[in-house]
């Protein structure tokens, strides 16, 4: 419920912002989650700057010390929300109040009921977006207590915070930074290198299967490695040269013999697309089709020193089954 | 950014509650559900009662209530207070709010989570057939400071007993059920019963097990069977042992000695190994047990949980 207590729109909405988004009253709101929320909102990043001074200097909000940057309410601006609060229509139990349980089917017990569990992709393409949105360049950083903050926002659950760092650990997109008993999430060049390519469509993701506990922590290929092993696979099965599509059937069969994870298809093939080296057909039947850029790395691919490379990283992974 | 706060209040009932309100009024000017407020006053502060030092800050003008007293807020000059006090004061350990003992217990048992997810419907005031939304259960949760994980997998095992079912409306809501109802209303573990459940392992939670009833019918024929009729008594390694005759999981095996336990069916004497002995409630058990209709029905869960793993093993074979 978005309450109206200052005539300036900008000034007005940071305040709800952070009525609605403050950690607790006495620590405010993180700067970052701020800006993230206000971007999404589609507001200008200029309005954010004015619209803080213009707080700041009225006495309205104050800025909370810390390791990172915080703001929070004034007594003025508590007093003035608050006001607004009361004389507000009061939001009123929306409906379920006594819902008909006969006509919900029971079906089988599965996590836990508060959705289904997310893949890979989806974690990943989560918090590379947070990156994203806040413009973090590479070996720039978000707090651990920020992302937490931001993602609680985004009403995300927070065990998927942990599954998506984790992946994206595991995958040298992000590494941890501890530094005075704060822990940061670094994005690292592989990681702002993957948040700048082109994202996937949701066809693309929907192909993804659910994200595993056991593979979250594995040791695994680089970006780089995973393009090759792909392109270098379809090259040596004839399917670079000749046919301008390939299905993702046929991705997972010149995989398949290498026994990979079961996020290994959809990851080398994400990721394909993404460095614009494969592009997503949309056609029905899970096609891509081949760039210029994609035959040619694939032609690398099949060099004596690429195809070194990759079977060093590998059998230095846990890939084999 | 620091949760660590000076108290709020010269009386640390008075800065406990400031601190709860201070941490979980979402938004910030509207305060908190008394419900969700006693819940979080009860994992920091046991059993002190906070209705005198609400009434206190009440008075002083800190914090208000609605009329119906199901919310609390704090009030421009409670906020003027804590806010002044915060700045003067200088940064020193806080009295803990309770996040960091609640992580620090290692892995929760299954009876943990379950008693943690059913205490939230107790607090909630959710009976028989009633039912909280996912997102009031999170709000829950999450100023108990727990793992999220944690919910899912308790939820996961009350829905797998049979005690809370979920339903997908226009918000997703659990229920509880009359089997879950009963288990709130039963007796406790003593710390010596609880000490002995194992931490939750995550695939059991989709396993199929037995209904209550048909636990407890097992349970109570390993007495006879061990010929431990009272004055005579049985260890919980010894019930243990009993039940696995019957193939049940690990997990299944505690449920049962626990259920004996809640529903006043034996008493424990803990003289270094725990000891069990059937009341005269669990010697009537024993006798509906011996039924051929009990026997029947307990039968046919047995069969069922048994082809539930078979179908549950050819599925994960290669």
């Amino acid at each position: 419920m978005s309450l109206q207590v200052l005539e300036d729109v900008s000034g007005n909405a940071v305040l709800n912002l952070i009525n609605d988004g403050s950690l607790s009253l006495l620590d405010g709101m993180d700067a970052l989650l701020l800006k993230y929320l206000w971007r999404r909102a589609g507001h200008p990043d200029r309005n954010l700057a004015s619209a803080l001074q213009g707080l700041l200097e009225a006495g309205l909000i104050e800025v909370v010390p810390g390791p990172d940057m915080a703001v929070r309410l004034s007594t003025r601006a508590f007093a003035a929300l608050q006001q607004a609060w009361r004389a507000a229509p009061g939001s009123a139990a929306e409906g379920d109040d006594s819902p008909d349980w006969d006509s919900v089917e029971q079906g089988p017990v599965q996590a836990g009921g508060m959705g289904a569990a997310r893949s890979e992709l989806q974690l990943r393409l989560h918090v590379i977006g947070i990156y994203a949105e806040l413009s973090v360049p590479a070996n720039g950083r978000i707090s651990a207590a920020s992302m937490a903050h931001i993602w609680a926002q985004l009403r995300h659950r927070g065990e998927e915070l942990r599954h998506a760092v984790d992946l994206l650990q595991r995958d040298g997109h992000v590494r941890v930074l501890r530094e005075g008993g704060v822990a940061y999430f670094v994005l690292t060049e592989a990681g702002f290198h993957y948040a700048t390519g082109r994202p996937p469509p949701a066809q693309l993701i929907a192909l993804a299967p659910p994200a595993r506990n056991q593979d979250r922590r594995i040791k695994t290929l680089s970006d780089q490695d995973w393009i090759d092993l792909l392109l270098g696979e379809l090259a040596r099965a004839g399917l670079a040269q000749g046919p301008d599509a390939i299905s993702f059937s046929e991705i997972e069969s010149v995989l398949a013999p290498l026994r990979l994870h079961g996020f290994a298809a959809i990851h080398a093939a994400e990721l394909a697309h993404r460095q614009a080296l494969l592009e997503w057909s949309g056609a029905s039947d899970a096609q891509f089709l081949w760039l210029e850029a994609g035959r040619t790395r694939a032609r690398q691919a099949m060099s004596g020193e690429v195809q070194a490379r990759v079977r060093d990283a590998l059998l230095a992974a846990d890939h084999t089954l | 950014m620091t949760q660590r706060h000076p108290a709020l209040h010269d009386d640390p009932t008075c800065a406990q509650v400031l601190a709860v309100i201070n941490a979980h009024s979402r938004p910030a000017v509207a305060g908190m559900p008394r419900r969700l407020f006693n819940y979080r006053f009860r994992l920091i502060a046991g059993e002190r009662d906070a209705a005198a030092a609400i009434r206190q800050l009440c008075d002083s003008g800190w914090l208000a209530e609605s009329d119906d007293q199901d919310f609390l807020w704090l009030t421009p000059e409670g906020f003027r207070a804590i806010l002044e006090r915060f700045k003067n004061a200088e940064e020193e350990p806080a009295a803990a709010d309770g996040v960091a003992e609640a992580r620090s217990e290692g892995p929760p048992s299954e009876y943990a989570l379950r008693c943690r997810v059913l205490d939230i419907f107790r607090e909630a005031g959710v009976g028989k057939r009633g039912h909280m939304a996912a997102e009031d259960l999170n709000r829950f949760w999450s100023v108990s400071g727990r793992r999220a994980d944690e919910l899912r997998h308790g939820l996961d095992i009350l829905m797998r007993d049979g005690y809370v079912r979920i339903g997908r409306f226009r918000k997703t809501l659990f229920r509880l059920q009359g089997e879950g109802a009963r288990y709130l209303q039963g007796r406790t573990a003593p710390a010596p019963l609880e000490k002995l459940a194992k931490p939750a392992v995550s695939e059991e939670r989709h396993f199929k097990t037995l209904p209550d009833e048909s636990l407890l019918v097992l349970a109570v024929h390993v007495f006879k069977q061990r010929r431990a009729l009272p004055p005579r008594s049985l260890s919980f390694g010894e019930l243990e042992y009993g039940l696995e005759d019957y193939e049940l999981p690990a997990f299944a095996q505690f449920h049962a000695a626990e259920l004996l336990h809640r529903y006043g069916y034996v008493d424990l004497h803990d003289d270094g190994s725990l000891q069990i002995t059937l009341t005269d409630e669990g010697r009537g058990l024993l006798r509906t047990a011996d039924s051929e209709m009990v026997q029947w029905v307990t039968r046919m869960a047995l069969d069922d949980m048994s082809k539930a793993s078979a179908d549950d093993a050819d599925e994960g074979a290669p």
